[in-house]
């Protein structure tokens, strides 16, 4: 029991230096040259322009959801919904345009990536590249580390506006609101910063996608259960990274206000 | 004694190709793949490692070309340590050697004329019109012209085999490293393959490491054979001395024999 909780620690320390080594190395390949750019636009594409309708369709009933329960429990708790506007788009700014996109950056780009990755180092080119005099880092990292920062940061103001447009509808439609008084409620609640504060949010989560993808993908064993394993442990690790960074940046904002 | 790699009146003594001195690998701390290995393999030489699989011939061949650095020992190449200079030198010393992997790791994602083109374009950054004849040339080289736009899950293993070795010579590569060359292919393919080695070989004079377990094709292929076996780099000599080698690993190994050392339990 002691020696199998030995392991885990041993294991959680050698992952957690390797992703540390990682970042490291992406960071200082992302700011000296050669830039990549071109593969960073066609990253940028699959990343953030392929994942918009998704990321669109999935907020919309997100929003929906929010109003609609935001509503439910404010009847039950203060006998009216009159703050619905203000409190949901709150909420949307603050957490679930952000959290929301950057799940579903995760679930589509992160596995994508990990089998990606991981097949990449299964089939030796990772190796092939190495014996180019090519960092696969700056390679294959860098580009999708721009691009997933980026996507992160655009797809999250996409979502907050797509979430907001919902929330106004099914406010009008469904609880009596028209829109001046959706944006008159929503205005006494919502500041600039929570902007600002959501875009830095959804481009923090961005930057994390590819880090923890490319680490497993990198690590990845040989055969398809090998791939199976980097795709899954990418997905699980990145979901629970951007649940923390979310807590611990929302910890950092709650002093600016 | 003049050390190889310096000049003393107007004589240059020359450096081997290739040079591991002590070279030990460990894994994880506790799994020795290889211990103490030591191998000069000189300009212009052949030379073909043979062993049972899992021994670690891989292991060594991505040890000379860079891509695992050992856990003690020196690898040099034309007589410059690789693990000990800075990454800008041993980028440029990188790039004077070439591999085909066993899997060949092509570009999927790339055609077979982009998979050549890579490196060139990575590497030597000229221009796209010198880089289109140099494919062409090379695609020709390695007989699979009519390839040329296909991806490489589009093409037979054969001549996956064939772009490898087109991608391991583009940037014309004075040290090439082949790990297994003929794994997975038919009898006829796999000499045509070697053939080709060959006749490359000989017309750009480089550096061969090669990695095989049919030992009809590492006979055509070696200057000299070497076996890899219980961690060690049994320097077995040419087909003639590798044949009447006295040690029973190696007696087992090239006849495939069932009863031997190499089969009995530890």
């Amino acid at each position: 029991m002691l020696a199998a909780v030995g392991i885990k620690v041993i294991n959680f320390n050698f992952h957690l230096i390797g992703v540390l080594q990682l970042i490291f190395q992406t960071l200082a390949s992302t700011i000296s040259p050669p830039f990549r750019i071109k593969d960073i636009f066609k990253q940028l594409n699959f990343v953030a322009v392929e994942s918009a309708p998704i990321v669109i369709f999935c907020v919309s009933f997100a929003a929906v959801v929010t109003i609609i329960e935001s509503s439910f429990h404010m009847k039950i708790v203060v006998q009216n919904d009159a703050l619905v506007p203000g409190f949901a788009s709150l909420l949307i700014l603050r957490e679930l345009g952000a959290v929301v996109s950057a799940l579903l950056i995760t679930s589509r780009v992160g596995a994508g990536l990990a089998a990606e990755v991981g097949s990449m180092q299964v089939t030796e080119q990772v190796d092939a590249l190495k014996m180019l005099g090519i960092d696969p880092v700056r390679f294959i990292v860098v580009p999708r580390f721009i691009a997933c920062l980026l996507g992160g940061f655009l797809l999250s103001i996409l979502a907050n506006i797509v979430c907001l447009i919902c929330a106004m509808l099914v406010s009008q439609f469904s609880l009596g609101y028209t829109f001046g008084s959706f944006i008159v409620g929503m205005k006494s609640f919502v500041h600039f910063q929570d902007l600002v504060f959501a875009s830095i949010k959804g481009a923090s989560f961005g930057a994390v996608i590819p880090i923890f993808s490319c680490y497993y993908g990198f690590k990845c064993k040989a055969g398809a259960e090998g791939v199976g394993l980097a795709t899954t442990n990418s997905v699980v690790t990145t979901s629970v990274a951007i649940i923390v960074i979310d807590f611990i940046l929302s910890y950092i904002f709650s002093f600016f206000y | 004694m003049i050390a190889p790699g310096k000049s003393i009146k107007g004589w240059y003594v020359a450096s081997p190709a290739i040079e591991l001195i002590n070279v030990s690998l460990v894994f994880n701390g506790r799994e020795t793949v290889l211990e103490n290995i030591n191998l000069k393999v000189e300009t212009g030489e052949k030379l073909v490692v043979i062993g049972p699989s899992g021994e670690g011939k891989s292991v060594l061949l991505k040890i000379i070309g860079g891509i695992l650095p050992p856990t003690s020992g020196e690898v040099l190449i034309q007589g410059q340590n690789i693990n000990k200079i800075s990454s800008t030198q041993r980028d440029k010393i990188l790039r004077k050697m070439g591999m085909l992997f066993q899997k060949n790791a092509l570009f999927d994602s790339l055609t077979s004329a982009e998979n050549i083109a890579f490196p060139m374009r990575e590497v030597l950054g000229i221009d796209e019109k010198e880089i289109a004849i140099k494919v062409d040339q090379f695609l020709e080289a390695v007989a699979i012209p009519h390839a040329k736009n296909l991806y490489p899950d589009e093409i037979s293993g054969g001549m996956q085999k064939r772009l490898g070795i087109a991608r391991a010579l583009a940037l014309n590569p004075e040290i090439i490293l082949y790990d297994d060359p003929t794994a997975g292919l038919d009898p006829i393919t796999s000499r045509m393959i070697i053939q080709l080695i060959k006749d490359l070989q000989k017309q750009r004079n480089s550096t061969l490491v090669a990695i095989t377990n049919d030992m009809m094709r590492a006979y055509q292929m070696a200057d000299r054979i070497a076996m890899v076996v219980d961690r060690e780099l049994i320097i077995t000599g040419n087909e003639t001395q590798t044949k009447n080698s006295k040690d029973p690993r190696v007696h087992q190994f090239i006849r495939g024999q069932l009863e031997g050392p190499l089969t009995e339990s530890p």
